[in-house]
C-alpha cells in the first residue's frame, strides 16, 4: 500500500513539475526528453536508446499521427522544425507557429499563432526551452518568449531588423543562463552576428560579430571597412556545445555580396568558418575557415558534430564538418587545430588543399558573365539537413549531393546582393557514411534528393526519408534498408526519438503532418 | 536564401523520375518559338509591386539632385550608398529621409532640398526602395551575353561526344529557336526541367521516354516506359500499354536513363567546352 501511494504521490506532483527544463538536464544523455534541436549539445543525433534496434525494426508501426492546421498555407509551411520532447509533451514548429501536443498520443495541448509579419517565411527549425518556457524566433527576428504550459507569450525581443532583409528561423541554443541565437538574410550585404539574450528579460548578454573589427586579428582578410562592414556571414543553424571546455561551436554563412568577390578580395574572415566562442563572453576562442573567400553561397553552418575519439592513434576532443562546399573536415576541438579534410562529394573548384588543410579556391571556378559550371550547386553538397554521428561505428552520416551548377556573374558596376545566381542542373541526394579516421566512404545509400535530416541509435539504426514519400531505417553499419513505410508526403525534418512509459518512439515531421511510430509489441 | 527552401519543396513536389528529367526530343513537342526561361518567369512573378511611374519620377528628381554624390544608381561615390541604408530602408513614403531632404546634413556636407514637395520626396523614396527590390530579389537579375565561346570548337567537341544520341540536323535542326541561351545552356549540360518551371506550375514538355526492363523473381521478364521508380517500386507502361507497379524486392531492374551521356559529361566540362558547345548549338537557327 505504501508503494501506491507513493506511486499515486508521484502522479499527483508529476503535473506541477512535468514541463521544467533544468539546465542541469542539458548536460545528460537523453532519453526519455529530446530537449534541445540536436538532442544534445554534442549534435551528435545519436540517442542511447535501443528498444527499437537492427532485429526488431520490422516490427515499427505507427503510433499516432498528428496533422497540424490553422497555419497559413506558405513556401515554408511545412515541417521543417526538429522537435523537443520535454516531459512528455512536443513543441514543433512553422513560420510563425508552435504546436504543443501529447507526445504518448499526438493529441492537442495548444497552439500559438505569430501576427503576420513581412519577414521570409521560408522555414522554421525548432523552438528553446528553458526551466518552463520557450524561445522561438519568427520570421521577422523577433525572439519570442511563450510559457510552455500553455503557449502564452511572455515577451518579445528584436534581434535583428527586418527591414534590413535579415530574417531568423533557427532553434535556439540553450547553455546555462544563455539563449543562444542567430540570424539569416543574405540579400542585402548585412553583417552576420551571434547573440546571447538572458531567459528571463531576453536582454543582450552578449554580441559576437562574425567579421572582426578593424585591428582584431581577421580584419586583414578584407580590403576595406566598407567590405567589411556589409560582408554578411550569417548563423541560421543552431550549434553545439562542449560543457569540459566551456565552448560554443558555430559555423557561418557566406560572405556578401554573394557570388561577387571582386569588391572583397582576401579570405573574408570569419565567414563560411566553424568558430569556437566562450560561452559566457562570446569571445572568439578559434576560428577555422573551411571556404576562404567563398563566391559560392556555400554557408558552413553544417552541424559541427562533437566526439571524443583516436586520430593518428591518439584520444582526441574532435569536431567533425561535412560541409556544404563538398568537403569533410576534422579538428581538434581544443583549439581549432586542424586533422583531416577529404571531398565526400566529387568538387570541381579548387587548386588543391592548404598547409592548414583549406580548400584553395580557383579564381576560375568563380561565377562568370557566360556562366561557369560548378559543383556543387549553391544548395552545396550538404545543407542544413541534420548530420549524425554514432561513436560505436566511428561513422559520420550525411545528407550528400553530387549536384552541378551553372554560376553566374549578373552585377554591373559595383556589386550588391546576390549580384549573380545559378542554374540547377540535377538535384541527386544520397546518405553517405564517412569514417572520420581516413574521410573515407564506407557506404552510401540513394535517396533520391537531397534531404531529409538523419537519426542514429544505439539500436544499430540510421532512420531519414527519401524523395517518395517513404520513411526508412537502415543498419547503419553497412546502409541497408531494414524496415520503411509510405507517409503522406516527403519528411522534410530530422526524426526524434524518447522513451516514454517504457515504449520508445520515433517522431518524424512530413508536410504538415507529425508521425510517431513503435514497436507493435513492447517486449 | 530561397534556393534552401526550394529544395525542400521540390522533396514535397516530387516523384523520383519526374524530378530527374525530360529529353532532348522534348523539346520538339514545344511551340516553335523562343521559351521564356524559368528564371524570367519568376522575375516577373516575383517583381515588387512597386508604382512603376511614381519611380520614375523619382529617378528623375534623384539623378540631378542627388546622383553627383550618391551615384546616379543610388550605390554611393562621395556620399553614402542609399540601397543598403537603415535610414532608406526603414523610410516610408519619405517619413525618414524627409527631414534629412529638407535640412540636409551640413556636418557630412549634404545641402538642404527644402523645396521638395511632400509627394516629390514620396516619389524619392519608392524610387529608392526599388532599387533596393532590385539588388534584394535576385530572380529578378538580368544574364548579359552568354554566346562568347568558338563555334567552330563547339562543333568539334559535338562531333566527338554527342553524336551517338542527338543530329544538329534533326532533332536538334532550329534548337536555337527554340530557348534562350541560359535556359538552353542549361538543357544541354542536363536535360531536366528546370524546378522553378515546376514550382512555378509552367507546362514543361513530358520526360523522354525511357526505357525499363524488370527481371521479377518469379522469372517473369517486363519491359516498357518507366513512369517511377523508387527504392521499393518500379511503375511502368508495358508494351501493351498497360501501367503495371511492381516490388523490386529480389527483381532485377535495367533502366537505360536517356541522361546517362550527360551525367557522364558533367564532371569531364571545361567551361571553354561548355562556352563552345552552346556557341556551336546557337547556330543551328
Amino acid at each position: 500500500m505504501k508503494a501506491h501511494a507513493l506511486t499515486l504521490g508521484l502522479l499527483l506532483v508529476a503535473p506541477a513539475l512535468a514541463q521544467e527544463l533544468t539546465p542541469e538536464m542539458l548536460l545528460k544523455p537523453a532519453t526519455g526528453n529530446w530537449p534541445t534541436y540536436n538532442g544534445d549539445y554534442s549534435g551528435q543525433r545519436h540517442s542511447p536508446l535501443q528498444q527499437i534496434n537492427i532485429s526488431n525494426v520490422s516490427d515499427l508501426t505507427e503510433a499516432w499521427r498528428y496533422r497540424a492546421t490553422g497555419f497559413s498555407p506558405g513556401f515554408g509551411s511545412i515541417i521543417k522544425s526538429t522537435p523537443l520532447e520535454v516531459n512528455g509533451v512536443l513543441y514543433f514548429t512553422m513560420p510563425d507557429n508552435i504546436w504543443a501536443i501529447d507526445a504518448r498520443t499526438g493529441k492537442d495541448i495548444w497552439h500559438f499563432k505569430y501576427p503576420q509579419n513581412e519577414g521570409n517565411h521560408i522555414g522554421q527549425r525548432g523552438v528553446a526551452m528553458w526551466g518552463n518556457w520557450l524561445y522561438f524566433e519568427t520570421p521577422d527576428c523577433n525572439l519570442v518568449s511563450l510559457n510552455a504550459k500553455d503557449g502564452k507569450e511572455r515577451w518579445r525581443r528584436k534581434i535583428a531588423d527586418v527591414k534590413l532583409e535579415y530574417f531568423c528561423t533557427m532553434s535556439p541554443l540553450v547553455v546555462g543562463n544563455h539563449i543562444v541565437a542567430g540570424v539569416g538574410g543574405d540579400s542585402l550585404d548585412n553583417p552576420g552576428f551571434l547573440e546571447s539574450r538572458d531567459p528571463e528579460t531576453g536582454d543582450t548578454q552578449w554580441h559576437w560579430n562574425v567579421e572582426p573589427s578593424p585591428g582584431e586579428p581577421g580584419s586583414e582578410t578584407w580590403p576595406d571597412n566598407d567590405s567589411r562592414s556589409h560582408g554578411g556571414g550569417m548563423t541560421w543553424m543552431t550549434g553545439t556545445y562542449d560543457p569540459q571546455l566551456h565552448l560554443l561551436y558555430w559555423g557561418t554563412g557566406n560572405p556578401n555580396p554573394v557570388h561577387a568577390g571582386e569588391g572583397r578580395k582576401g579570405d573574408n574572415q570569419w565567414t563560411c568558418s566553424i568558430v569556437a566562442l566562450n560561452v559566457d563572453t562570446g569571445k572568439l576562442a578559434w576560428g577555422y575557415q573551411v571556404s576562404p573567400h567563398d563566391t559560392h553561397d556555400w554557408d558552413a553552418v553544417q552541424t559541427p558534430i562533437l566526439f571524443d575519439g583516436e586520430f593518428d592513434g591518439k584520444p582526441r576532443k574532435l569536431i567533425a564538418q561535412a560541409s556544404r562546399n563538398g568537403f569533410f573536415f576534422v579538428l581538434d576541438r581544443t583549439n581549432g587545430q586542424h586533422l583531416l579534410t577529404k571531398p565526400f562529394i566529387q568538387t570541381n573548384w579548387t587548386l588543391g588543399i592548404n598547409a592548414n588543410g583549406q580548400p584553395i579556391p580557383n579564381p576560375k571556378k568563380e561565377p562568370s558573365r557566360n556562366g561557369t559550371l560548378v559543383s556543387p550547386s549553391s544548395n552545396g553538397a550538404s545543407n542544413w539537413f541534420a548530420p549524425t554521428f554514432d561513436p560505436s561505428t566511428g561513422l559520420f552520416y550525411v545528407v550528400a549531393s553530387q549536384s552541378y551548377s551553372v554560376f553566374y556573374l549578373t552585377a554591373e558596376g559595383k556589386a550588391e546582393g546576390f549580384a549573380g545566381r545559378d542554374d540547377f542542373l540535377n538535384y541527386p541526394g544520397e546518405i553517405k557514411a564517412i569514417d572520420y579516421k581516413t574521410g573515407e566512404i564506407r557506404w552510401s545509400h540513394d535517396i533520391g534528393a537531397m534531404g531529409p535530416g538523419l537519426l542514429s541509435t544505439a539500436g544499430g539504426l540510421l532512420f531519414t526519408g527519401d524523395n517518395a514519400n517513404h520513411i526508412l531505417a537502415m543498419d547503419d553499419a553497412t546502409g541497408k534498408t531494414l524496415w520503411h513505410t509510405t507517409v503522406a508526403a516527403t519528411q522534410a525534418n530530422g526524426a526524434i526519438t524518447y522513451e516514454l512509459d517504457g515504449k520508445q518512439y520515433v517522431v518524424v515531421g512530413a508536410g504538415d503532418f507529425l508521425y510517431a511510430f513503435t514497436l507493435r509489441k513492447t517486449n | 536564401m530561397f534556393i534552401r527552401s526550394l529544395c525542400a519543396t521540390i522533396l514535397v513536389i516530387c516523384g523520383v523520375l519526374p524530378c530527374f528529367g525530360q529529353a532532348d526530343q522534348a523539346a520538339n513537342a514545344e511551340k516553335q518559338t523562343k521559351k521564356k526561361s524559368a528564371v524570367d518567369a519568376l522575375a516577373e512573378m516575383m517583381a515588387p509591386k512597386i508604382d512603376q511611374a511614381a519611380v520614375e519620377r523619382g529617378r528623375k528628381l534623384f539623378m540631378p539632385a542627388c546622383g553627383f554624390c550618391h551615384g546616379n544608381d543610388a550605390r554611393g561615390k562621395s556620399g553614402p550608398d542609399l540601397v543598403r541604408s537603415a535610414v532608406v530602408l526603414h523610410d516610408d513614403r519619405g517619413d525618414t529621409i524627409g527631414v534629412v531632404l529638407r535640412k540636409g546634413r551640413p556636418e557630412r556636407g549634404m545641402p538642404a532640398f527644402a523645396s521638395l514637395t511632400d509627394e516629390q520626396i514620396a516619389d524619392i523614396s519608392l524610387f529608392l526602395h526599388s532599387r533596393a527590390s532590385e539588388v534584394s530579389n535576385r530572380f529578378g537579375y538580368k544574364l548579359g551575353d552568354l554566346v562568347t565561346g568558338d563555334p567552330h570548337k563547339g562543333e568539334v567537341f559535338f562531333q566527338s561526344h554527342c553524336t551517338s544520341c542527338h543530329s544538329p540536323t534533326g532533332d536538334l535542326a532550329h534548337i536555337s529557336g527554340k530557348y534562350e541561351a541560359s535556359e538552353l545552356q542549361r538543357r544541354m549540360l542536363y536535360p531536366s526541367p528546370n524546378m522553378i518551371d515546376t514550382w512555378l506550375g509552367r507546362p514543361v514538355a513530358p520526360p523522354a521516354p525511357t526505357k525499363v526492363t524488370v527481371h521479377l523473381a518469379s522469372g517473369e521478364t517486363v519491359s516498357g516506359v518507366l513512369d517511377h521508380m523508387d527504392e521499393f517500386n518500379v511503375s511502368l507502361h508495358d508494351s501493351g500499354g498497360k501501367a503495371r507497379t511492381l516490388s523490386r524486392e529480389n527483381a532485377t531492374v535495367d533502366v537505360q536513363d536517356p541522361r546517362s551521356g550527360h551525367s557522364a559529361l558533367l564532371p569531364q566540362y571545361t567551361d571553354d567546352d561548355m562556352h563552345n558547345l552552346l556557341a556551336y548549338l546557337e547556330t543551328l537557327k
